[in-house]
């Protein structure tokens, strides 16, 4: 098989090339440099501060034969999915996802001494630090919807989140017409604001509004009865529902103001990149391994306070996950 | 309105107690001759007094026969207002109802639903308005005065109106988009079965494709075909379901049917282009290529539908969502329009009874006040004659005071005395108010029926009022012994599905083991093929070495025939050297003829030796033989095994597809079962809302009960019986 790897074969990389050896692979790396020709890193680092962000290599395949190393970019406090273990230690759903999958890359290329490293992002930075080669993969909480597919790729959806809302069980809330007249606290930033304000006029809720900066404060005016529900993605607030002092006083409701799919945030138009990261998410998949990585994450214990989130995987998710596509309803 | 009435009747009734008081006088004048004079000047005196009143008598007459003119007509006219009110109230009800029909009809799409909707709103808007200015829906009708400030049913009313009013406006706003959005679906509908027909043409093409070799390619290729078989149903059946009056959130299903469309076009370029990543090598067998054709000729079709749903999409669901709503606001509508009506029927009730007791008893009070009038003055001049016709006068008199004695107990409400006096000069009167204490009589029994009957009426309905409280309690209870049994079905649903889910897995596995199995079991046979070759080979040789042995056999003979002829050539040559005496030569043929003895005994152990191995291979090509039959065995066991194991493997396919399906099903289920028991929940509201209504109606029986019990203490003010 090896030998029929030939050089212009390369340029679409297949499921079977992907077998080539190591001899091969280094032909591959060799046509990368060639092909790449890429102007010095320090010359294009100063382009950051213009509008469109540069990457500075010919692609991905060729950035990580240059500088020996992927970097997957990570949240904060995206509770269970990428976030700050009590050591500043990326872990969660998606890391471990994307760990495999780096790794699965790495054997493909035969390529040993790559090193991954990770790097943080934030709402605001990842999809530049995508485009400007800061980062490889982002592995957070990242909606694949069809305006962010204008500047950026993504790989199989690993989450379905939708907008609900949280409130106290006392309350009786099931739906958002319970909340009529009552007020929901929605964090600053988000896209909720705009879609709950029209559900509220069309259908004359008369809600009353509140915002915070953050969602953790968001959840406190819950607590606190300053509001009457919380409304964001529904993972988000089962982790803080979980997290909070009584988390059986709370309950996570109504229908889902939309369809959220999470996925692996990728360069635009590096379909070699793309092609492995999608090859290697659906080994883990048919090999049962992202059963196991859910049932870690969303239905057993997770640092740091050792609290079970106890969310099952939904009907949407397994959907997705029975064949694997990054094909989504939007 | 009656009580000024009884005043101004109690100024009349004063009049006459004065001739009353009057009368003794009068009598005891007329025993005493002495007195005559005195006493017929003090009838003068006070008929001059008595003619005071006389005027007063007739303006009030007049003023009361105005007013109770005045009275009728007002009354009339309120009573009419109120009958037109209570026709506008049952228009909005009527309204209100359809509104209520039409949102869910909408959610259908269903042309005629958003005219009625458009109607309704027009109607109701103009309903409304009359309500709140004052005057006429349409002409013809008699005006209504505006009751938006009096009315607290009404503002009520008006407040579910205005909330309702933005809903209806945009199901109204969106509807072309949806009707146009529908019409499409209906035309991707009316081909769905070629959708379906042309995927399983296309599977069966591929997996009979012959160019689709290698097992991995195999797998793929056919986990591929089967996710197409399964999209295209999937996507009709969510089509099918967009627009029903199911309760659910239709945002799953809008998600469902623009990702399974999008993964059949992904699929279907996968086959022609092929794609690494799902390991889906390019078709290029012509007959496969002609039902990819085929097929995303069909495909073709959907992609308009996907292109407005893509642009309706949050349209669509938004509006579906505020139609459902709307029945349910409508329904409030509905039962607050319910209660305005009723608050207008029994103003229309009450106005009614008023207008007819009002009306008889100012006819009544009228009479009297004139009759009392007509004493006066037949008083006054009976005084002036005092002298001539004293006896007449007397007899006047006593008829007179006969005639008032015997309105007295009319006066004081007792209507069962009769009043019949036979005199030419009272006797009219009397026979006038005789009359009009028959009929008055006749009213007050009619009004003792109707309060009788009214009672009963009460007692019924507050009977009935306790039953139905009774029954809507049960009716509650039950509810609530639903909900918990519906939660209990849903959580177990949910459990079917995780194991379900559980089980899938297992499936999975099977498959995967079995197909391992199915690997492990066509190495052995190949294997088993090996070994056949080797042992034939084998076999080969050992016939070889046989016939190399029969050949060592045929060179041992001629080795025998030489060694013969050795021996007697030495035998010659030691008789012939025995002749000529030669010592050496003899030796030498003594020593051939050994050597031809020692040849001949070797060449006899040869044989012997080649006759074991040829014996010996004979043995082996046998057992060989009988290995090779038992290796063919074998491998045709291998064989079957391994066709068994595919079936296996089949079966499993199969079972994990209906598994899914199965799943996918229950939690649908699962979630009609959440979305069940918030409408019983709804249910219960409702029933609750019952509840209260019956409280409230059995509070207005029980104030029903109250006003009859006023009524009753009004009428035993009469004595009749």
């Amino acid at each position: 098989m090896g030998q029929k790897c030939s050089m212009n074969k390369l340029k679409k990389i297949t499921l079977s090339l992907l077998g080539c050896s190591l001899v091969s692979s280094l032909a591959f790396s060799n046509v990368a440099f060639a092909q790449t020709q890429a102007p010095a890193p320090t010359s294009t680092s100063t382009s950051t501060s213009t509008p469109a962000p540069v990457f500075p290599y010919a692609n991905t395949l060729d950035k990580i034969a240059k500088t020996g190393v992927i970097t997957i970019g990570h949240r904060e406090a995206s509770l269970p999915v990428s976030y700050y273990d009590a050591n500043k230690q990326p872990i969660g759903y998606a890391i471990d996802i994307c760990n495999e999958v780096a790794n699965g890359i790495k054997r493909d290329l035969n390529m040993p001494n790559v090193k991954i490293q990770y790097k943080l992002v934030t709402p605001s930075n990842r999809q530049k630090a995508i485009q400007d080669g800061t980062i490889d993969m982002e592995c957070g909480s990242t909606t694949d919807n069809a305006s962010r597919r204008k500047d950026v790729d993504f790989s199989i959806p690993y989450y379905i989140s939708g907008v609900r809302m949280v409130v106290k069980k006392s309350s009786g809330v099931q739906n958002w017409n319970d909340l009529k007249g009552k007020s929901i606290v929605i964090t600053k930033g988000t896209t909720t604001l705009a879609a709950l304000k029209d559900k509220s006029a069309i259908n004359n809720y008369n809600y009353k509004f509140l915002e915070t900066n953050d969602h953790q404060l968001s959840f406190n005016e819950v607590v606190d009865g300053q509001a009457d529900a919380f409304s964001v993605d529904d993972i988000l607030l089962y982790g803080l529902a979980a997290a909070s002092k009584d988390p059986n006083a709370y309950t996570v409701t109504g229908d889902p103001l939309t369809v959220e799919p999470y996925a692996i945030m990728l360069r635009k138009n590096d379909q070699q990149f793309k092609d492995l990261v999608d090859a290697e998410f659906i080994k883990i998949v048919k090999s049962g391994e992202i059963y196991n990585l859910y049932n870690k994450w969303f239905l057993k214990p997770i640092p740091p306070k050792g609290i079970n989130l106890n969310v099952p995987m939904n009907a949407t998710l397994r959907d997705v996950l029975r064949y694997p596509t990054d094909q989504v309803g939007d | 309105m009656i009580f000024p009435k009884t005043k101004k009747l109690e100024k009349g009734a004063v009049g006459v107690a004065d001739i009353n008081s009057s009368n003794p006088n009068n009598s005891n004048g007329s025993n005493n001759g002495k007195s005559r004079k005195s006493s017929r000047s003090k009838v003068t005196i006070q008929s001059g007094k008595n003619q005071k009143y006389l005027f007063p008598s007739a303006i009030v007459s007049v003023i009361l026969l105005a007013s109770s003119v005045l009275v009728y007509t007002n009354y009339n006219n309120k009573l009419a207002q109120n009958r037109q009110e209570d026709a506008y109230v049952n228009q909005l009800k009527q309204m209100s109802e359809r509104v209520e029909k039409s949102a869910i009809l909408s959610l259908l799409a269903n042309p005629e639903a958003y005219k009625e909707l458009n109607s309704s709103q027009q109607d109701i808007d103009s309903l409304l308005q009359t309500f709140t200015k004052g005057g006429v829906v349409k002409e013809g009708d008699t005006p209504i005065p505006a009751v938006a400030n009096t009315n607290q049913q009404f503002k009520v009313v008006n407040q579910n109106w205005e909330e309702i009013r933005p809903q209806l406006q945009y199901v109204l706003k969106n509807q072309d988009q949806l009707l146009d959005l529908k019409n499409s679906i209906d035309s991707g509908l009316a081909v769905q079965g070629q959708l379906q027909a042309a995927a399983d043409n296309l599977r069966l093409a591929i997996q009979a494709d012959p160019s689709y070799n290698a097992q991995n390619d195999k797998t793929a290729v056919s986990d591929a075909a089967n996710e197409i078989i399964n999209l295209s149903q999937r996507i009709n059946a969510n089509l099918n379901t967009l627009f029903d009056i199911n309760s659910s959130s239709k945002l799953e299903t809008l998600f469902y049917v623009v990702k399974d469309y999008n993964n059949l076009v992904l699929l279907s370029n996968s086959f022609r282009t092929g794609n690494p990543v799902y390991g889906i090598p390019k078709l290029i067998n012509p007959d496969s290529l002609q039902y990819l054709n085929a097929f995303q000729t069909v495909l073709n079709t959907y992609t308009p539908i996907m292109n407005k749903i893509n642009a309706s999409k949050s349209a669509l669901n938004t509006s579906l969502e505020v139609a459902r709503n709307l029945s349910t606001v409508a329904s409030n509508l509905t039962a607050e329009s319910e209660k305005l009506s009723t608050s207008f029927e029994q103003d229309a009730q009450a106005l009614s009874k008023l207008l007819e007791l009002s009306l008889l008893l100012a006819v009544l009070f009228m009479l009297v006040a004139l009759f009392a009038g007509y004493i006066i003055y037949e008083q006054g001049q009976e005084a002036a004659k005092a002298a001539k016709e004293f006896a007449k006068n007397q007899a006047n008199q006593a008829a007179v005071s006969n005639l008032i004695n015997q309105i007295k107990p009319l006066e004081a409400g007792d209507l069962t005395k009769e009043v019949e006096i036979r005199d030419k000069f009272v006797g009219p009167i009397a026979k006038t108010v005789e009359a009009v204490r028959h009929s008055l009589l006749g009213l007050v029994r009619n009004i003792e029926t109707s309060y009788e009957s009214l009672g009963s009426v009460a007692s019924e309905t507050k009977n009935l009022s306790v039953t139905l409280e009774k029954s809507a309690n049960d009716q509650s209870a039950r509810i609530e012994d639903s909900i918990q049994k519906i939660g209990l079905i849903t959580s177990e649903m949910d459990n079917v599905a995780q194991s379900s889910w559980l089980a899938q897995e297992e499936v999975k596995r099977s498959q995967e083991v079995s197909m391992e199995g199915a690997k492990a079991v066509q190495a052995s046979s190949v294997k088993m093929n090996e070994i056949r070759e080797t042992i034939q080979e084998t076999a080969k040789k050992i016939k070889k070495l046989g016939e190399s042995s029969q050949e060592i056999s045929e060179v041992i003979t001629l080795i025998r025939t030489i060694t013969k002829q050795i021996n007697v050539l030495a035998l010659n040559a030691a008789i012939n050297a025995a002749n000529t005496g030669d010592r050496n030569f003899s030796i030498v043929a003594e020593q051939v003829q050994k050597l031809a003895s020692d040849s001949s005994e070797a060449s006899k152990r040869i044989d012997k030796l080649v006759s074991n191995i040829q014996e010996d291979t004979q043995g082996a090509i046998g057992a060989m033989e009988r290995t090779t039959k038992e290796v063919v065995e074998g491998t045709k066991l291998n064989d079957f095994a391994e066709e068994r194991l595919r079936e296996i493997n089949d079966l499993s396919t199969k079972l994990n597809d209906t598994m899914s399906e199965m799943a996918n099903q229950i939690e649908d289920k699962s979630s009609d079962m959440v979305s069940l028991s918030r409408e019983v929940k709804k249910l219960q509201e409702f029933t609750q809302n019952n509840l209260l209504i019956v409280e409230k109606v059995v509070e207005q029986v029980s104030e029903n009960e109250r006003s009859a019990t006023h009524l009753e203490e009004s009428l035993k003010k009469f004595q009749f019986e």
